[in-house]
């Protein structure tokens, strides 16, 4: 099994035990999470943490039907604005919003971390190049 | 007989010893002059026999080595002929190929010119087209940075859309 594979196992593992039908208790979460950092260090894992949470929360909000969505504009949005983004948005969905001058105007929408949607003018406008 | 002899004063001895004395000389000449004398008229005869034999094969050898002296000099002529010739034609194969050579050159030369030139073209070409481009660029964000909130707005909804229609 490769680095990649293994830290998709563990998320994925940490995803399941988070998840449980019903529900778990704030001592048990506590519990949950000490022994999985324990298993990162004994593993040579603790430096992937980070990357390991982000795919169990992906895997968290996929098992519940949500989605992590990031908004990327090129200024802080208008109230007119976040109400067209807000339509998109699901209850449970984990929002994000980013500022991203270079993107000139629009947006770029990232859901999951894995698909994209860039209607932004520097997209449109890197497609005239020769 | 005797007396008819007699009448012409012949001495029957004087005869004989003559003639002992006659053929003496005869025998010792025959042994002593002769025979030594046609021995080495023999020996010299021979010797201009073979003189002349070989005088007759010298001059048939001579007559043999001029023919092939002249057959020679045939060989020697025609195969002179056969190299000048060669080497008209070797001379004649590398002008052919010389000029080739030329023409292929002068060919190459007048392609990679009108290869620069045409590259020459398109880089100008595309020099333009990019300050176009950039200008159009220039162009629209200074639209945009009139009204940015309705741009947004447009591009918002539209990847709003896009994103749904997913």
């Amino acid at each position: 099994m490769n680095k990649q594979q293994t830290i998709k196992l563990y998320a994925k593992a940490l995803a399941e035990v988070l998840s449980k039908k019903g529900g778990i208790l704030a001592s048990e979460e506590k519990k949950i999470v000490n022994n999985f950092i324990k298993l990162l260090v004994s593993t040579g894992y603790e430096g992937k943490a980070a990357e390991i949470l982000d795919l169990a929360e992906d895997f968290i909000l996929a098992k519940q039907g949500n989605k992590k969505i990031t908004f990327e504009t090129a200024r802080k949005i208008t109230s007119a604005q976040k109400k067209i983004m807000d339509s998109f948005v699901k209850k449970g969905d984990v929002v994000k919003q980013k500022i991203n001058p270079e993107l000139i105007a629009g947006i770029k929408i990232i859901i999951n971390d894995s698909r994209q949607f860039d209607s932004s003018m520097q997209s449109k406008l890197n497609k005239i190049n020769i | 007989m005797s007396s008819f002899i007699s009448q012409f004063g012949i001495d029957w001895k004087l005869f004989l010893s003559q003639l002992v004395n006659f053929l003496l000389i005869l025998i010792i000449l025959r042994f002593f002059v002769y025979k030594p004398v046609l021995k080495i008229i023999k020996e010299r005869n021979k010797k201009i026999k073979e003189g002349l034999d070989k005088a007759e094969e010298a001059g048939i050898r001579l007559k043999e080595i001029d023919v092939i002296g002249k057959e020679k000099i045939r060989d020697a002529e025609n195969k002179s002929m056969e190299m000048i010739k060669a080497t008209e034609n070797k001379a004649k194969a590398l002008g052919r190929e010389l000029q080739k050579k030329m023409e292929d050159s002068q060919i190459q030369q007048q392609k990679e010119l009108q290869d620069s030139y045409k590259r020459q073209q398109e880089e100008a070409k595309n020099v333009v087209l990019k300050s176009a481009v950039e200008l159009v660029k220039k162009t629209i964000i200074k639209t945009v940075e009139l009204k940015p909130e309705a741009i947004d707005e447009a591009l918002i909804k539209k990847a709003i859309e896009g994103a749904r229609n997913e």
